[in-house]
């Protein structure tokens, strides 16, 4: 019991401590800025990774979801948590990244039609999914990040934020601004297409 | 009977297929299909998932820092929030303004307002006598006299 209350005692200073140096960084306060970008860069980090899956990008990318978020902050109004008004700027941010990254798709395409993915298309067959070796694991994941590269930005994103991420379909639909059902639908629809991608390109090969 | 995309949802999903979804996959072979495929793709996506994400590098925060104060001169932010604040405030007013001149040059809809009847001299009480008038009519600023003759004109 004490140590509950000690935890929720712990969450509620640092909430204030949180909503002081907002407050402050809203007043043009770049120290206080710099101390919620070290509490929040690991989450942000993460998200981008797993939206963009390139890590040589998560970098410039998280910098720029955070200067974002600084030159935005005037508008920051406490109604939801900062994490949640920051994580939407930057899946607004990666999905801009990936709209622009889908015109070299073609480039992946070929890739994609190349011997080493024949091989691993191979060694697909006859796999046993319950009992897979770190080997295997790494092949499926090397697939999956293919077709992931190869789906839209719209599904991407919905895919990332579900299935890697593990976000629940209201957060998703929080983030999204969508609702919870066209969320469902769409993440359905997703699989399906990423799925049927996958048969296309076995029957093109 | 379930239909196929009704079964496939579930296997998205990771749901457990029993009774007549059950039924339907040992029969449908689309389906077995589907979800040999899928099992496959979410083993792929569960090994994505466990790929740890970079950490950010020494210094991120700080070096963001510095970035902020040589991309945004100091100020700036807070001439943004008081903008934003203040932008509000200013629209408010300039609405109050305008509908307090609304209310002034619109004629008046109900009955004659006794404030307006009085200035235009309707329902004024009639004066005693002459002085009385006089002293009402010198009330009236006159343009003419306001402004002094010219000195010859007076000397004349």
């Amino acid at each position: 019991m004490a140590d509950d209350r000690d935890i929720r005692e712990v969450r509620l200073e640092a909430a204030d401590e949180e909503a002081e140096w907002i407050r402050r960084t809203q007043r043009g306060d770049r120290a206080a800025f710099g101390l919620l970008v070290e509490r929040y860069q690991r989450r942000i980090f993460a998200l981008v990774f797993r939206l963009v899956r390139r890590r040589d990008e998560v970098e410039d990318l998280a910098q720029d979801i955070f200067v974002k978020a600084f030159q935005g902050i005037a508008t920051y109004s406490f109604q939801s948590s900062f994490l949640a008004w920051l994580s939407r700027i930057a899946v607004n941010h990666c999905y801009d990244f990936l709209r622009r990254q889908a015109m070299a798709r073609v480039r992946y395409f070929w890739q994609m039609t190349q011997e080493g993915q024949r091989a691993l298309e191979a060694r697909l067959e006859g796999l046993n999914v319950d009992a897979l070796t770190a080997e295997e694991k790494l092949a499926l994941g090397d697939l999956v990040d293919k077709l992931m590269s190869r789906a839209s930005a719209e599904d991407r994103m919905i895919l990332a934020l579900k299935e890697l991420d593990g976000r629940s379909i209201e957060e998703i639909a929080q983030l999204l601004s969508l609702k919870e059902s066209t969320v469902k639908v769409r993440l359905h629809r997703a699989r399906k297409r990423m799925l049927e991608d996958w048969k296309r390109w076995q029957r093109s090969r | 009977m379930m239909r196929c995309d009704e079964v496939r949802q579930l296997l998205e999903e990771g749901t457990e297929l029993v009774g007549r979804g059950r039924e339907h996959l040992a029969r449908c072979a689309d389906c077995q299909a589907y979800a040999r495929r899928w099992s496959l793709i979410r083993a792929g996506l569960a090994a994505l998932a466990e790929q740890p994400p970079p950490e950010p590098s020494l210094g991120f925060a700080a070096r963001l820092v510095r970035r902020l104060e040589e991309a945004i001169p100091a100020g700036s932010l807070r001439e943004d929030f008081l903008e934003f604040v203040g932008r509000r405030v200013v629209l408010t007013g300039l609405l109050l303004v305008l509908l307090s001149l609304v209310a002034l040059v619109a004629p008046p809809s109900g009955p004659v307002r006794e404030s307006q009847t009085m200035a235009a001299g309707l329902g004024r009480p009639e004066p005693e006598n002459h002085s009385a008038l006089l002293d009402d009519f010198s009330a009236v600023p006159d343009p003419v006299r306001s402004f002094p003759a010219p000195a010859d004109e007076r000397q004349r």
